[in-house]
This record gives C-alpha cells, structure tokens and sequence, in this order.
C-alpha cells in the first residue's frame, strides 16, 4: 500500500463579477492496487491507444478505480480521451492536463486530434 | 474573456521502491462560454442521477473545465461522475460513469462530448461542491 498525496488550486478573480474564487484542497490517496504505471510519455497518433498494461479490475470504489494523470505535451494538437466502450468523455487541448479516478473501465484511450502529439501520464489502480 | 489559473501537485515517496514521485503542473485556463457555474448538491440518493447543469454545454465539442470534490467523509459514499450525452432532462446511458469519487477526493477534467454531468451516490446523500466552466460559447 502506498500514498498519492494529490493537492489541487484555482483561482480567478473575473470568472464572476460577483465572486472570486481560491481555494486549494489536498487528499492523500491510498494506492493498493498491482499496476502502478508511473510517469510514461507516448506518441500518440489518429487511432485510439490503450495507455493501461494491465486491465484495471479492482472492486473499491464502484470497480475498476485507477487515478489517471493526463497531459497534452503537445503546442498544436490535441488528445482527446475514451472509455473502454470507445466513448470520447475529454479533451486535452494544447498544455492542458486532467487528473481524476478513472472508474467503471478496464482501460483509457487517448487519441490525436491531428498529427502524433506526445502525452503524459500516470496510471495508479486501486485494488 | 475569464482568467483561472490551476495548479495540480502530487508526490508519494513509497509508491516505487526506487522512484520518488513529485511534480506540479499549472495551467492558465480562459473558458469562454456563455454558462460558468459554481454549485454544491445534497446528492438524492442511490438509483437517482442528478444532473449538475440547468443549461446544455455548448460549443464546438460540447467542452467544459470540471473540478468537482466529494464532500462526504464517510465510508462507502462515493459517488459515481457519468456523461450525460443526450439532451438535458433525459438520463445519461445507466451506470456508464467515468470517474468515481471516493469520501474527500477530487477531479478536474477538460470534459468533452457532455451536455451535462450526471452524479448518483452508492449509498447516502453525499454532498458535492463543483465549479463547470464551458469552454466556448454555442
């Protein structure tokens, strides 16, 4: 069993006239589960790609939980991301990143919008 | 045009016996649809999905920023975040949920190919705080 100790920020002051925004939260995550994938960078192209070695089969959580960092290395084009039923769920444009418990999927797909980009990302299954 | 800035840190010392983990990324975001929300929900209950949107994403791709957290810190409540691809007041494709979030946890995800974000609790009325910020106007 390991620890993500995962911190997330945001911040406006003109998303509304009315309200700023800022606020950080942080949690530390258990990791238990046997396919830990750490920082892994790949080429993507126009064809969806399974990012997850093994299939993520654990049971906490609804099944099949995993956090999944994401990131778009690329200047032009962008990765777009699927679920295992080759659903299209997110869309990582130019430098944009994700993070999120991946759920209810044996896998993640990403795919270009264009070209073959590069993409970062961490998979951690939870058990 | 908005200005959000985001910052995502994360770090583990024992996840890799020979591997540190630890970095932060940032990211300046400028969402520039015609619908920003900030919401917190008293989610109804198992067997229920709550939508989070009272208006449809719009724009190119249906795009939209989404931090959402589970305020809950008990046991077993976590809630599963599912797509909802079809119109607004018609239910997302059951039990075809994306992202679980356990007691305390969090995500922030560009969404895409969403009209709306549908929400359903395994068990209790978890509350949930979000911010969806739709990335162009329809």
């Amino acid at each position: 069993m390991a620890t993500l100790n995962a911190t997330f920020s945001i911040s406006s002051t003109d998303l509304f006239d009315s309200v700023n925004i800022s606020k950080t939260v942080s949690k530390a995550l258990t990791v238990d589960g046997d396919n830990r994938q750490g920082l892994t960078v790949v080429k993507t192209t126009t064809t969806r790609m399974g990012i997850v070695v093994e299939a993520l089969s654990g049971s906490t959580g609804g099944g099949k939980k995993a956090y999944v960092y994401i990131k778009n290395l690329d200047a032009t084009d962008r990765i777009i991301i699927e679920d295992d039923g080759n659903a299209i769920f997110a869309d990582l444009a130019p430098g944009e990143f994700c993070f999120f418990p991946s759920a209810d999927n044996t896998t993640v797909h990403v795919k270009a919008s264009a070209n073959t980009p590069l993409c970062e990302y961490l998979i951690l299954e939870v058990d | 045009m908005a200005t959000v800035n985001v910052t995502l840190s994360l770090s583990s010392t024992d996840l890799f016996a020979k591997q540190t983990l630890s970095f932060t990324e940032t990211d300046v975001l400028a969402p520039a649809g015609d619908s920003q929300v900030v919401g917190k929900l008293y989610l109804t209950g198992s067997g229920t999905e709550d939508s989070i949107h009272v208006k449809e994403i719009e724009g190119t791709g249906d795009k939209a920023y989404l931090y959402m957290r589970n305020l809950s810190s008990t046991t077993g409540e976590y809630v599963e975040v599912s797509r909802r691809a079809s119109a607004v007041g018609t239910d997302s494709t059951a039990n075809d949920w994306f992202s679980v979030l356990g007691p305390g946890e969090f995500l922030f995800i560009p969404v895409a190919n969403c009209l709306s974000v549908d929400l359903e609790p395994a068990a209790g009325n978890p509350t949930v705080e979000y911010i969806l910020m739709e990335k162009a106007a329809g």
